[in-house]
């Protein structure tokens, strides 16, 4: 079965840390082919024996290299490095000189995210963000759900329950002092889908999304 | 001119005491390492910053201010680029200037609208032409 779904690609990933190795093995499990890309000499040997011809001894952000490593027919090109400037570099280079049709990097500051995306890097994995998310979803559980990030996260759809100890129970909408930049885009309750007016009226148990802008949310959480 | 100087090597300290030494111009130089800034003198009379190029929260502190001209002269390659493209795209600097060691990574990048220039091609044509002996009267010239 698995065999015939996917077209095999050539993926180079740069930066054979703890994340670029396993990405390796998992898309070399997956039947791709692979090149892995190490600019230490120690990590380099520590890897060789196990990958093989799958790891090359190289500075990716040099062009010689880049060239070397036939980055010419790769699909993709991941860089995950711990240096966001060279992951940035690296990317911008299989994209101007090889035309590479999908570039991925990773970045650790969340503020670079915004340049990355200008710069014309594909998919940007932030990885400090991803846990930093993660932990408010924690921190969030039973109160404001997160459903779906927009703009980057700066707007969230998210999802609450309204409890029997909620101020707004029995209130109608447009008695509701909702913060600026929010807005309850539906209400769920029991099966039905209710698109909301100002003068619908919520009642226990309903679940309620909300548009609201990530600096609201906390202004949200309070009202509800 | 506001004139941003970014890498405070022998290049970057000697362009920046050249800079301040027009009263009219803003100068501004930034390095990571305090030892690196300290090669400016105490009589320096522009501003010091010690901050790492890579880090993007620097740019929205500095850059916020309309500036004239950025030039990036570190001697990490991919620290030059990111912060020139930060200043070129993100806050609209009129001159970016970056220095980039490997001719073809410049090359590249002066594609995409950043005026490079690289070390190694220039002392590579200087020592061609030191090794040549001197033929035309133009060559003479420099």
């Amino acid at each position: 079965m698995t065999q015939q779904n996917t077209e095999r690609k050539f993926v180079i990933v740069v930066g054979a840390g703890k994340t670029g190795y396993n990405l390796t093995k998992l898309l070399m499990e997956e039947g791709h082919e692979v090149l892995l890309v190490e600019k230490s000499k120690a990590r380099y040997f520590e890897l060789n024996n196990e990958l093989g011809e799958s790891i090359f001894l190289g500075d990716a952000s040099e062009s010689e290299v880049l060239k070397n490593i036939g980055t010419n027919r790769a699909n993709v090109l991941v860089a995950v490095t711990g240096d966001d400037d060279t992951n940035l570099v690296i990317c911008q280079m299989a994209k101007i000189m090889y035309m590479i049709p999908r570039t991925i990097a990773r970045i650790s500051n969340p503020k670079n995210e915004d340049i990355f995306t200008a710069l014309g890097v594909d998919n940007i994995v932030n990885t400090t963000q991803i846990v930093n998310s993660l932990i408010e979803k924690e921190v969030d559980a039973g109160m404001l759900v997160p459903v779906m990030e927009l703009k980057g996260g700066k707007v969230e759809i998210v999802e609450t329950e309204i409890t029997s100890n909620s101020p707004v129970i029995n209130k109608q909408i447009k008695d509701i002092k909702l913060p600026d930049d929010c807005l309850i885009v539906s209400i769920m309750r029991g099966d039905d889908v209710i698109f909301p007016h100002g003068n619908t009226v919520l009642e226990k148990d309903d679940t309620v999304m909300v548009l609201v802008s990530k600096d609201k949310k906390a202004e949200l959480r309070k009202i509800l | 001119m506001r004139i941003i100087i970014l890498g405070c090597g022998r290049l970057g300290a000697i362009i920046a005491k050249r800079m301040v030494k027009d009263s009219k111009n803003q100068v501004i130089v930034i390095d990571k390492d305090n030892n690196s800034l300290a090669k400016l003198g105490n009589d320096f009379s522009g501003k010091v910053m010690q901050a790492d190029g890579v880090n993007m929260a620097i740019y929205s502190q500095i850059l916020s201010e309309k500036t004239d001209i950025f030039l990036a002269l570190t001697n990490i390659d991919n620290t030059n680029i990111m912060a020139a493209e930060i200043a070129k795209q993100k806050y609209k600097v009129d001159k970016v200037i970056a220095r980039i060691d490997d001719p073809i990574r410049a090359k590249a990048f002066e594609e995409l609208g950043i005026e490079t220039f690289c070390p190694t091609t220039l002392s590579e044509k200087r020592i061609i032409k030191m090794m040549t002996p001197a033929k035309t009267e133009e060559e003479k010239g420099d």
